[in-house]
């Protein structure tokens, strides 16, 4: 305790942490030092805070020694402008490279003599992808119950689902499990970090460390481990850390002061860069495995509002909002090339949003554009009459042609159809009823294929393969779940799952999990499994208060499209194959059974006798307590005594002049 | 697996009604006979039918309060109740008249006649500054309120107890989900286990006692051997068990139960919610529900000769099952 406090006295203020060394300047005689010492402040230093110090040695002759020290006022200031101005060019031959003072010291008291790092020793992960060679391809999914204290994780067997060797541990995450995206690792919570696990036995692969982590993202092709906490301190003020997976270490890390959504660097689509957004000023797009920006700057644009990259090419979107002179623009651009592959003026904008196809053939910006405009006291826009339109751009198609669609109505849950050129969205509000539209991207028009009215969904969930897709009324909707198949719009099933709180498509669309997690309802916890057709399977309830059910993401297939076509084709002669394991597998499972019954009733028999023995041991006992034999039901049989009770069955009232006439 | 056997018991004669009390069940009790049916609920007067045809026989006046206990001799001819009106009252079964009454410090909840039939044990709440306590009255002659002996339970108070075999002990089940033997003449716990994880709620002894089920607040019922408190079976549900009973005939475990009255509105008003389940006693399995309870059942029990079942429910209504011949054939793969 006295340590704590100790720890917490006033301390000196040491005033290296707020200055930096400015190195890689351009070597300039005394007639222009002056300019360049300008040049620097304006360009680089002003905007991070007020410089208190600053000097630009010279040698004997008046001219700059190609670094410049700088004091800020605050750390704060200091470290902001590190990270900003680090690696930022200022012609064709010189580059900044900025560190911290402090850091002096460090290499000042490191070793004369170069010492060789230790080799770090081997360690074998063993097979990370040994769940996918499963012998019946089925699918493993993760279950958070008991409270959140227990994690299993199953082999999915329909119908009797199996837990994994070693998979059922304590405490295993501290709030909740997460699997990467490609499924070779699980990410568990702590509050000193992250761990990984994977393997056939789930042993941990490696350790991250971030004080009482809150929230992860992987890049997609689960290299890098992206962590986010809330807790900063002076000492480590940096609340994102960026950690390569394989190695464990940590490769950079973020302030993050602004409020956001997260994930807040959104990765490109094979993890080669990510980017932010500094709204209103600039895009920042960092690549790996260097970790610094690309092209050591980051790219400015005003107004810039939001971006996102296309999940299957390296093009990134991002939106401008619009200002008074200027309306409000989407921009396509290639990376790392920095190439505008489409622009698309918008007017009368309030808000967009972006959402891309899975498979990257179309981009479609929701826009929520309105009628009229004015400004509140504070010069707070308010917008009148708001409406929403569909810009969809056709990312597949030359030059990219964008077309629109205009919808009055208020408009949510707008989801893309995976390997489709659909798209469907809920329209309405609550208390006039909601509708379930359905649109098809055809080759020279949007059209509107399908209005499904009075549905009470909150959520649209497409199967990963496309086609069939669910409505659900999920939470407070009361768990009504439509089936439908989009091919020909029918319905193939309606069910329930009252309180359902979760929604989640297995990797191969084949099985859909609906779950009342206890997070937001104490009671029935459970999740049900159905078929992609809406037929309910079984129901997983015997494990109690279910937190979360996560099924275990698959890496994309290796197929070719002209493969899986050919399949599709000869999917009589596959199924025949699979029809007849399909009955040999229930006949063995029979049979386990059968014989697992068998087992378990010689069990009770032999628990049974023993009791057995006792209770007539017994007997003698039990005729002086009482005096007669009741052992059985019938044992004092003679003692019986037969009585007759008469009960009314039928209660008839006969008038008597109704009555036939006797024969005199 | 079992869910496609469930609609071949659902063929079950239809279930006669028993509507004599106004508020919710408490217990459900046959006599070993299996000729009357004894109800007792939160309303001060016990009733007893009759199982042929569900007339009523008569009913048990005076108690002030809810009687949470009742119990029949093996020769049926006294009954025995307990009550939250802190008292303990014997009845003569054929007249219904209260032979004897003892006064407690604190609410009765649980009361049994021992096999013998010459003591009543009784246990009482711990409220009002007064610790949980079992008490034994001899009952040939009037006790005049003094208890042969009595014990106190110190810590988790006791939720449910029957007499072991013999009447050597009591085995209790507590509020915590503690099972203990208790030797009350000597005044010690002879054992506790714990194989529950919340209250129990009830305990119900198989014909020749040598076994019993527990049900309990932790959504689970367990069958337990009554001379070492070894666990051997568990039957597990996703709602509270209120009440379990092994049937006599058949190798069948029937529960009843429900979520907490006030979860009650938070679901939806769905009748199948408050069934009785069956389960298979050595496969652990279930395989058949009963509905019909618009409340959460309070207490279950078979038929002494295993043909029929019985459950009382927070709705206040008793129904009296007869099982239809399927049941009896009926077997698992």
């Amino acid at each position: 305790l006295l340590g704590d406090i100790l720890a917490e006295k006033p301390q000196e203020k040491k005033a290296i942490n707020n200055a930096l060394v400015l190195s890689g300047l351009p070597i300039v005689d005394s007639a222009r030092i002056e300019r360049l010492q300008v040049f620097i402040r304006d360009k680089f230093l002003d905007k991070h805070g007020e410089v208190v110090k600053f000097s630009m040695p010279t040698d004997e002759n008046g001219n700059s020694l190609g670094f410049a020290l700088c004091c800020f006022q605050t750390d704060q200031q200091a470290l902001d402008a590190l990270t900003d101005i680090q690696g930022a060019s200022l012609d064709k031959m010189h580059t900044l490279n900025v560190f911290k003072f402090s850091d002096f010291n460090r290499l000042a008291d490191a070793d004369d003599e170069w010492k060789p790092p230790e080799k770090a020793p081997f360690v074998d992960r063993g097979d990370l992808r040994s769940w996918l060679r499963e012998d019946r391809c089925h699918d493993q999914f993760g279950v958070l119950h008991t409270a959140g204290s227990v994690a299993t994780i199953y082999w999915h067997w329909p119908g009797d689902p199996q837990p994994v060797d070693s998979a059922t541990r304590n405490n295993w995450t501290e709030s909740r499990l997460h699997w990467s995206p490609l499924g070779t690792y699980l990410a568990t919570y702590h509050t000193k970090g992250i761990a990984l696990w994977g393997g056939e036995k789930f042993e941990q692969i490696n350790r991250f460390q971030h004080k009482n982590v809150q929230i992860i993202d992987f890049s997609p092709c689960e290299r890098y481990l992206v962590t986010f906490s809330p807790s900063v301190t002076k000492e480590d003020p940096h609340a994102i850390k960026m950690f390569e997976v394989d190695t464990g270490k940590m490769k950079r890390s973020f302030l993050h002061e602004q409020a956001a959504k997260w994930p807040v660097f959104k990765w490109s689509h094979k993890g080669e860069f990510f980017a932010r957004v500094q709204t209103g000023k600039a895009l920042q797009v960092f690549e790996t495995p260097s970790f610094s920006l690309l092209d050591k700057k980051s790219i400015s644009v005003q107004d810039v509002q939001d971006l996102s990259w296309s999940p299957t090419d390296n093009i990134l979107a991002y939106w401008i909002a619009e200002t008074d002179n200027q309306p409000a623009r989407v921009i396509l651009m290639t990376m790392p090339e920095k190439r505008e592959v489409a622009t698309k003026m918008l007017f009368n904008v309030a808000d967009c949003r972006m959402h891309w196809h899975p498979q990257g053939n179309y981009l479609c910006v929701r826009v929520n554009r309105y009628t009229k405009k004015k400004l509140d006291a504070d010069n707070t826009p308010k917008y009148i009459n708001i409406y929403t339109n569909f810009e969809v751009f056709r990312m597949r198609e030359k030059n990219i042609p964008v077309e629109k669609i205009e919808v009055t109505d208020a408009v949510s849950c707008f989801t893309w159809e995976p390997h489709g050129s659909k798209f469907a969205m809920v329209q309405g509000i609550a208390s006039k009823g909601l509708s379930v539209v359905f649109y098809q991207v055809n080759a020279h028009d949007i059209e509107k294929v399908k209005v499904l009215e009075k549905r009470n969904v909150n959520t649209i969930s497409w199967s990963p393969i496309g086609q069939h897709v669910v409505l659900a009324g999920l939470r407070s909707a009361n768990g009504g779940l439509e089936f439908i198949d989009t091919s020909d719009m029918k319905t193939t099933a309606n069910q329930e799952h009252f309180g359902a709180t979760d929604i989640e498509w297995d990797p191969t669309g084949r099985y859909v999990v609906t779950t009342v997690s206890f997070w937001h309802v104490k009671v029935d916890n459970a999740s049900h499994v159905y078929s992609s057709h809406g037929t309910l399977l079984y129901k997983l309830n015997k494990l109690e208060r279910i937190c979360q059910f996560a099924w275990r993401p698959r890496p994309p297939t290796l197929l070719s499209d002209e493969q899986i076509k050919n399949i599709k084709k000869n999917m009589k002669t596959y199924s025949r194959r699979f029809e007849k394991e399909d009955l040999q597998s229930s006949t063995r499972a029979s049979k386990e059974l059968l014989e697992k019954r068998a087992r378990l009733n010689t069990e009770y028999e032999k628990w049974r006798a023993k009791l057995l023995e006792k209770f007539r041991g017994e007997k003698q006992k039990r005729l002086e307590l009482r005096g007669v034999d009741t052992d059985e039901l019938d044992s004092n049989a003679q003692d019986f005594v037969e009585e007759t009770l008469e009960f009314p069955i039928k209660v008839e009232r006969i008038r008597i002049d109704k009555l036939p006439q006797v024969a005199e | 697996f079992a869910f496609s056997q469930l609609s071949q018991l659902n063929q079950i004669m239809k279930p006669i009604c028993l509507l004599g009390h106004m508020r919710s069940i408490t217990q459900v009790r046959f006599n070993r006979d299996g000729d009357l049916i004894f109800t007792c609920a939160k309303d001060p007067h016990p009733s007893i039918w009759f199982a042929l045809n569900g007339e009523r026989l008569g009913s048990l006046v005076g108690h002030n309060g809810a009687v949470w206990c009742v119990d029949c001799r093996w020769d049926s001819k006294k009954v025995l109740t307990g009550s939250a009106d802190n008292s303990a009252k014997l009845w003569d079964t054929e007249t219904g008249k209260c032979v004897l009454s003892v006064d407690t410090n604190s609410a009765v909840r649980s009361c049994g006649f021992d096999f013998a039939g010459t003591s009543a044990m009784l246990t009482t709440d711990k409220t009002m500054g007064y610790k949980c306590t079992i008490l034994l009255y001899d009952i040939r002659q009037d006790p005049a309120g003094q208890p042969a002996c009595q014990m106190l339970v110190p810590e988790s108070k006791i939720t449910s107890a029957v007499w072991g075999p013999l009447s050597r002990f009591l085995i209790t089940g507590h509020e915590n989900g503690d099972l203990c033997q208790m030797d009350v003449r000597a005044q010690k716990v002879i054992r506790t286990e714990k194989h529950h994880k919340g209250a129990i709620n009830d305990i119900r002894m198989y014909k020749d006692g040598t076994m019993f089920v527990t049900a309990s607040k932790d959504h689970t019922a367990r069958l337990i051997d009554s001379y070492e408190l070894q666990l051997f079976k568990t039957y597990k549900t996703e709602r509270p068990v209120n009440s379990a009973d092994i049937s006599p005939l058949r190798p069948h475990v029937l529960l009843g139960g429900g979520q907490e009255a006030q979860d009650v509105t938070t679901s939806g008003a769905h009748v199948g919610k408050f069934d009785a389940k069956f389960f298979h006693t050595v496969y652990e399995e279930e395989f058949a529900r009963v509905k019909g309870h618009f409340g959460p059942i309070n207490s279950v029990g078979f038929t002494p000769d295993g043909r029929g079942f019985v459950t009382g429910g927070e709705d206040g209504f008793v129904r009296l099952h007869s099982f239809d011949n399927d049941y009896f054939d009926f077997e698992f793969e």
